[in-house]
């Protein structure tokens, strides 16, 4: 008896040392995100008034101002990106999950793979030699472009996981209708992922979002207002990169603000496509 | 009294019908006519080609990669495997209703059963109300649901999805409907429920429904075919079947001995 | 295949019909022999047609309970239906070889008419009193042979009647009464159906479930 009562004990400490392990490494993941959020925070939001949101740069020298060109060109690239990204992204992701076994399929999973590797530096330069050059001009088609490539293997990955998800009776139902096949996945396995596909999406834009490097070369930056596509852009990570190098305080400090402003931005894109988005999944279905 | 309620038209026929995987041969050499608005029941033991004879005759089995099929199969006396032949159309003349019920996850239950004519291009609200109506009754789903037509088509019970798929099969009035095995997934009182409606659709369309349930295909099939690792080994009229087979395999089959 | 209960009691009730009319034509001197053959050719058809009906539908249905006692019963009522249409055929040849009325029988004939009524009636409202009548009634109907055939054999025996009429009268009588007995296993039949139970050789039964 004495035996079994010490191989209890002996299971008891294994089990509590291994869950203390397990969660030590969760907070050594989540230490620093909440260290970050917490020192952002702490420098950015006292700088954050309603001029930030609502006026442009002040001359230099001059206090105030705010970075609503920023905001307001981050939003339009980014919209850019996506409206190159998702057709082709999503249509992509159609081809992987419909057609997985054909040549073109082979290769074109290798592609989006590498695509994924490549840094964002590099597509940047891409974007540079691909629209910057022949336009003679940095503009925002260039930063929209330059998103676009970044976020394309996120979409056409994601796309294609979601509909190989889609369970394939529910494919030859749809064929056993007499609808072609086109049909068949456009009005009917589509219809069903809407919600799966604009997560993947947000998710997509939530990286590209924050993006600065190939912003550097292709949308360069502005200190005024434009909504032109062929001309340079401001956007957040850039505007925060201008002012955070400066010798300014004022702009450092609205370099934080702008930096908590970004960083809120996209982790409340990711929560709300994680667990909003989710919850209206599982009323529709599957 | 043996009037069977039919017409000796003959609407499918099957002529020297294989189906293969890859290398695998599945379906041997079937060749069978069915008559028009009658039952057909498919029975034999698990895993030997029923279900995939099935899906030969409304051309779902080339669908699958690596798989083809061999031989004729015969609508209203036009091969529906001759080159030229659009598949699409095929399926619109020969309709199938599943095993699990699949009702479209995000399509209401009036959507999901007007969706297939409204992919072809009919719109029209009043026709497809029509259409609903009528089909839904003929699953005897109608009472059930004539309340709550806009609610998701997967809310609803397993058996009552089944019947809403048959609902969405019947839509597209294909004269001849494929059922395979359409209550196993389901309990004893939606499995009554089915093979009544199966009475009433028989004016209507021709049914062959495959079906490992035996005493189900005594009772609503008026011929019966039974298969053993992909071959025909007899088909008749159900009444002979089940009271004095000729093949000795079919009779050990059905007193249970084998199988 | 649509065959049901009802089916089967309605092919039943049709054949009785033809029988009855039968066994009335079997003693009544102004019907021909071929109106009888006539008859007899009909019920041996239904004879067929419900042993086969009754056999695919316990085949095909696979009925339990009630319907399964209702198949089987049909079976055996159609066979007791079968031979009572022989014995009125062998009756109306005997009778037309007496040629004229004579009361005994026609009296005994009265009331296996009755009898073979009371048991089909049974059957179609499902009535075990009724059957029950019928069966105590069966030793009416013996007496009653008793009786002619005593008879006869003493008439022949003081010459008042020759040999060969005496001796077919008293076969007429013995069909009579087989003809009751065919009717007493119908009502039988119908007690096995109403109630489950088999009461042949015995008269205890149980109390009939409340439909």
């Amino acid at each position: 008896m004495k035996v079994t009562f010490n191989y209890r004990l002996v299971r008891s400490i294994k089990n509590q040392l291994f869950t203390f392990v397990i969660v030590l490494s969760a907070a050594v993941v989540l230490i620093p995100l909440l260290m970050i959020i917490q020192f952002v925070f702490r420098e950015g939001a006292s700088s954050l008034n309603l001029s930030f949101f609502t006026e442009l740069p002040k001359p230099v020298g001059e206090l105030g101002g705010g970075m609503l060109h920023a905001i307001l060109g981050t939003t339009y690239i980014v919209l850019l990106g996506v409206l190159i990204a998702v057709p082709i992204g999503v249509t992509c992701g159609i081809y992987l999950s419909e057609f997985s076994k054909s040549k073109i399929s082979k290769t074109l999973k290798v592609t989006v793979d590498l695509m994924s590797g490549i840094p964002s530096i590099v597509i940047g330069i891409f974007a540079y030699l691909m629209v910057v050059v022949p336009l003679k001009s940095f503009s925002a088609l260039a930063g929209g472009v330059a998103l676009s490539i970044i976020m394309l293997p996120i979409i056409i990955k994601t796309s294609e996981e979601i509909l190989k998800l889609v369970p394939n009776h529910l494919r030859e139902a749809g064929l056993a209708l007499g609808l072609p096949r086109w049909k068949v996945i456009f009005f009917i396995i589509l219809k069903g992922s809407i919600a799966n596909l604009l997560t993947g999406i947000i998710l997509a834009v939530s990286r590209a979002a924050g993006e600065t490097a190939p912003l550097l070369f292709t949308a360069f930056g502005n200190m005024y207002l434009s909504f032109n596509i062929k001309e340079p852009m401001a956007t957040l990570p850039v505007q925060i990169y201008t002012y955070a190098i400066s010798p300014f305080k004022d702009w450092q400090r609205q370099a934080w603000a702008g930096a908590f402003v970004l960083m809120v931005l996209i982790l409340s894109m990711n929560l709300f496509a994680r667990y909003f988005l989710s919850r209206i999944k599982d009323k529709k279905g599957y | 009294m043996d009037e069977l309620k039919q017409s000796d038209k003959i609407i499918l026929e099957a002529k020297n019908l294989e189906a293969w995987f890859g290398e695998f041969q599945a379906v041997k050499g079937i060749n069978v006519q069915y008559f028009e608005r009658t039952i057909n029941a498919i029975i034999g033991p698990s895993g030997c080609g029923k279900s995939t004879y099935l899906r030969c005759l409304n051309r779902i089995h080339e669908e699958i990669e690596g798989a083809s099929v061999k031989g004729e199969v015969l609508l209203e006396g036009k091969n529906i495997y001759s080159k030229g032949i659009d598949v699409v159309d095929v399926r619109k003349r020969i309709g199938m209703v599943f095993q699990k019920p699949n009702p479209f996850p995000s399509l209401s239950i009036l959507d999901n059963v007007v969706i297939g004519l409204r992919l072809q291009g009919i719109t029209k609200r009043s026709i497809l109300m029509e259409v609903a109506e009528s089909c839904l009754k003929k699953a005897a789903l109608w009472e059930e649901v004539k309340d709550k037509l806009s609610s998701l088509g997967t809310s609803l019970s397993g058996g009552q999805q089944q019947r809403l798929c048959i609902a969405r099969a019947l839509a597209i009035n294909p004269p001849v409907l494929l059922m395979d095995e359409p209550t196993s997934a389901l309990d004893p009182i939606a499995t009554a429920k089915i093979e009544e409606l199966m009475n009433e659709i028989k004016l209507d369309y021709t049914v062959i429904i495959v079906t490992h349930n035996m005493q189900q295909a005594a009772r609503i099939s008026d011929y019966t075919s039974f298969f053993v690792y992909g071959k025909m080994i007899e088909h008749g009229l159900s009444s002979d079947i089940f009271t004095n087979p000729r093949e000795k395999q079919t009779e050990d089959y059905i007193s249970g001995r084998f199988g | 295949m649509d065959i049901s209960p009802k089916d089967l009691r309605d092919h039943i009730l049709k054949m009785a019909s033809l029988v009855e009319a039968s066994l009335s034509g079997a003693l009544n001197l102004d019907k021909s022999i071929e109106e009888i053959f006539e008859l007899e050719r009909k019920i041996n058809e239904f004879h067929m047609l419900i042993d086969d009906a009754c056999f695919k539908y316990i085949a095909l249905k696979g009925p339990a309970a009630k319907d399964l006692r209702t198949a089987i019963a049909v079976m055996k009522i159609n066979a007791d239906l079968e031979r009572m249409g022989d014995q009125a055929v062998k009756i109306k040849r005997q009778y037309i070889s007496i040629g004229r009325e004579i009361l005994q029988i026609k009296n005994m004939a009265l009331e296996v008419n009755i009898m073979v009524k009371n048991a089909l009636d049974s059957f179609v409202r499902s009535n075990i009193r009724l059957a029950t009548d019928v069966i105590e009634y069966d030793q009416e109907i013996n007496s009653l042979n008793q009786n002619i055939v005593r008879h006869h054999v003493n008439m022949i025996k003081n010459n008042e009647m020759g040999f060969d009429d005496g001796y077919t009268i008293i076969k007429i009588s013995k069909n009579l009464e087989r003809i009751g007995d065919h009717a007493n296993n119908i009502a039988e039949d119908v007690i096995f159906l109403e109630s489950g139970s088999d009461i042949r050789h015995n008269l205890e039964f149980k109390a009939p479930k409340k439909d």
